[in-house]
């Protein structure tokens, strides 16, 4: 057993013959978080989640919000399992900017009639382990609220010694570490018979376990030119709607 | 260099498809044709065509799906009555199989009586369909390439060929030969036969007469091996030896297994160790024995073959083909209690380095795998992967396709932007919720009726509430009709319908559309 190092000179000592490397040192924090968008950078600190994190996402523009937060990591080379949200539209994905070469998705059967016949908890249990083991970030949707918590517990441990993330939409029983929530959005661009759906503004809140104070943010999701990104700090209305004129 | 005999049968997957002699036949993997009969090249199908392509040329062709783990169990009938003469025979692929020809070209009394005798065994036990693809091919010479080329000429000609042995008559005989053999027999990559051509070179001799190490310091290890083969040297990479004695990796089952889906289970484990232990001293196998026994003593042995080495699925995937085989031919009467993989021949691995950037990371492979182990939990159609597909409505844009039978590392092909533009199509953003099939809705006017698009696109009344399952929404702003009127040349498949976005006063976007009077809704902009 280590002999317990009681003056800091004598570990100052130990660091100095790279027997202790200082907890702080920018490649160790990057080996255990999971890079975000720069959308969430006036958000989230370093613009970055920690491995094993649960982040929630709920309100108006939850899936989307879900997406982004996905294709983070996506983007540097993460794979993205999705399990339980069979009508994830993949268009979209694509333009939130998750990597669709590296998306997976695990669903459940659908009998002749059209109808879905939900896995149980023990199935969900072992799919789930089997993504957490196998990619980095998991994308729960409404359908793994069938888990028990206690099921939930022992995958969301999992997720922390396996170090992977979990994005939530409707599936509170996994909790959540960081949650973002989109209190109001309102759409730009649709007027009263004509027009087409361009932009969402989005009010973004962020609360969650190792976030203080409650932090938020107004943001595109997207904006007009299909990116996202914060809003400037004077916006009036930006986008005219489109007239008819035939 | 060792003396070799290969038996080379053309077009092997049509064998198996059981075709007649006159039927036209082609083998479609990813939609190009990989296999044809005679009957369809006489039509004008040829290898590497699209599959409409070979149809539009030959309407009555009989097109089959592309199965290798099919062809390598079919070819087990051929490798047993083979076997049955010659020793040691090893599977280099399905219709492919390679043997030393010394003992048995003495036993045979020569090796034109070997090779007759070995051809009559073989096309004996493939049966009526050979008729369809010709004649087998045999050849003897030094070395798998020679031997290969002689097996392939020798289908060609309908008698079996026998290349004189020394270096410099396999030199001789290779001299006048087209460069594509080398992609075609001994596997080199397309592109750097490509490159001879458009350097002047053409034939194999041409090749062979530049000095050896010009072609070495210009092409690397792969130009040196094109080289050596060209000029009628060894085939097998310099640093090819035998293996580590008591290298080899096993399971004794207690109590034995029944399940072939075990057993590969644990192949694959095996192959993983193996393959980890090879490559741990820079070793990769080039030849594998694959052995495995029943409690009651039945037993089967396969030497299988791959120049560019084996790598775990590829190993796997042998020990598939080989337990399908046996277990489909033999009445087996117990489980099986040994399986071991041999490593018989390995050479220094010449490196395929992980990508840096945009190549295989480790999450590819730790996610290949989890899709394996996901499709067993859940089932092939449960995994699924996107790929693109076109169209103008959400769910006809990309598709869910399985992962079981997706390319997963090299998605190129799935998630192609096919480049069309989709007129009518909604600009994006896309919706984030996707509904298919799509739910059924109604959307009413301020009157309380249902509003109506006319033939020629004009609205009734402005829509004012949206009922969805049950709960009504008022809208708060919308916009629409777009129009969309898709194969209309088509009567069953043909779709009329105008979408329209509603934005719901709790904020709600919703993509709807109006078909033949009925309203559904088909995505939401979460």
């Amino acid at each position: 057993m280590a002999a317990r190092v009681t003056n800091p000179t004598q570990l100052a000592d130990l660091a100095g013959r790279g027997l202790v490397t200082r907890a702080g040192s920018a490649t160790a924090a990057q080996a255990r978080t999971l890079p975000l968008l720069p959308v969430f950078a006036p958000l989230v600190p370093q613009c970055a989640v920690q491995r094993g994190s649960v982040v929630g996402c709920v309100g108006a523009a939850a899936v989307t919000l879900a997406l982004a937060v996905a294709a983070g990591p996506s983007q540097q080379g993460a794979w993205v399992a999705v399990a339980g949200m069979p009508s994830l539209g993949l268009a979209a994905a694509a333009e939130a900017g998750v990597v669709l070469e590296r998306l997976v998705a695990v669903t459940e059967p659908v009998d002749a009639d059209g109808a879905v016949q939900p896995f149980d908890d023990e199935v969900w249990g072992d799919l789930l382990a089997a993504c957490i083991d196998g990619f980095d970030v998991v994308l729960l949707g409404p359908g793994t609220q069938q888990v028990r918590p206690a099921t939930a517990r022992r995958l969301v441990a999992r997720l922390q010694a396996r170090g992977a993330m979990a994005v939530t939409v409707g599936a509170p029983v996994f909790g959540a570490d960081l949650r973002f929530e989109c209190a109001a959005a309102t759409w730009v661009g649709l007027g009263d018979g004509h027009g087409v759906a361009q932009a969402r503004r989005a009010q973004l809140a962020l609360t969650g376990r190792r976030v203080p104070q409650e932090r938020r943010l107004d943001c595109w999701l997207p904006a007009v030119d299909g990116q996202l990104r914060a809003c400037e700090p004077t916006v009036d209305g930006m986008v005219t709607p489109l007239r008819r004129t035939g | 260099m060792p003396r070799l005999g290969v038996l080379w049968c053309p077009h092997w997957p049509v064998v198996v498809a059981d075709a007649a002699a006159d039927e036209p036949v082609a083998v479609v993997h990813a939609n190009r044709v990989v296999a044809h009969s005679l009957a369809a090249v006489a039509d004008g199908v040829a290898l590497g065509q699209r599959r409409r392509d070979a149809q539009s040329r030959c309407p009555h062709v009989r097109i089959e799906p592309h199965d290798p783990a099919r062809d390598a169990r079919a070819f087990e009938q051929v490798v047993r009555a083979v076997g049955a003469i010659v020793p040691r025979v090893e599977v280099t692929e399905p219709g492919t199989l390679t043997f030393v020809a010394r003992g048995p070209a003495r036993y045979f009394g020569g090796e034109a009586s070997m090779a007759a005798k070995v051809t009559a065994t073989a096309a004996e036990a493939m049966g009526r369909s050979l008729a369809a693809v010709g004649s087998l091919g045999m050849g003897v010479a030094d070395g798998r390439f020679a031997a290969g080329i002689a097996a392939r000429r020798a289908a060609a000609a309908g008698a079996p060929a026998v290349v004189s042995a020394g270096g410099a008559a396999t030199a001789e005989f290779l001299r006048g030969l087209p460069v594509s053999l080398l992609t075609e027999v001994a596997g080199v990559p397309a592109d750097f036969v490509h490159l001879l051509h458009r350097l002047g070179l053409h034939q194999l001799g041409a090749l062979a007469a530049l000095p050896a190490a010009d072609v070495t310091a210009r092409f690397g290890p792969l130009g040196a091996f094109a080289h050596r083969i060209a000029a009628g040297g060894d085939d097998r990479l310099p640093g090819t030896h035998d293996p580590p004695s008591g290298l080899h990796a096993q399971r004794v089952f207690e109590p034995p297994v029944q399940h072939t889906d075990a057993l590969v289970f644990v192949a694959r484990q095996l192959a993983e160790e193996l393959v980890g232990a090879l490559a741990a001293d820079g070793r990769v196998c080039t030849r594998l024995q694959v052995v495995a026994e029943t409690e009651h003593g039945e037993r089967t042995e396969r030497h299988w073959h791959r120049s560019s080495g084996l790598s775990v699925a590829a190993m796997v995937e042998r020990v598939r083909w080989q337990l399908d085989a046996w277990v489909q031919l033999d009445d087996l009467t117990a489980g099986v209690a040994l399986l071991r993989l041999d490593p018989v021949e390995v050479r220094g691995d010449d490196g395929v380095q992980l990508g840096l950037w945009g190549g295989r990371t480790q999450a590819d492979d730790w996610a290949v795998r989890a899709v394996a182990r996901l499709v067993a939990l859940a089932g092939e159609q449960q995994v699924l992967v996107p790929a693109v597909h076109g169209g103008r409505q959400p769910h006809d844009s990309h598709r869910w396709v399985a992962a079981a039978t997706a390319d997963l590392v090299d998605p190129a092909e799935r998630l192609a932007d096919r480049g069309t533009p989709w007129p009518g199509s909604l600009p994006a953003p896309s919706p984030a919720v996707v509904h298919a099939p799509a739910r059924a809705i109604e959307v009413l006017d301020a009157a309380g009726a249902a509003v109506a698009v006319s033939g020629r696109g004009t609205v009734s009344a402005a829509p004012v509430t949206v009922q969805m399952g049950g709960s009504a929404e008022a809208v708060q702003s919308w916009a629409g009709p777009w129009p969309v009127d898709e194969r209309w040349w088509d009567p069953a498949r043909a779709r009329r319908t105008a979408r329209f976005q509603l934005l719901t006063r709790s904020g709600r976007l919703l993509l709807v559309g109006v078909e033949r009077g009925r309203w559904w809704l088909t995505a939401e902009y979460r």
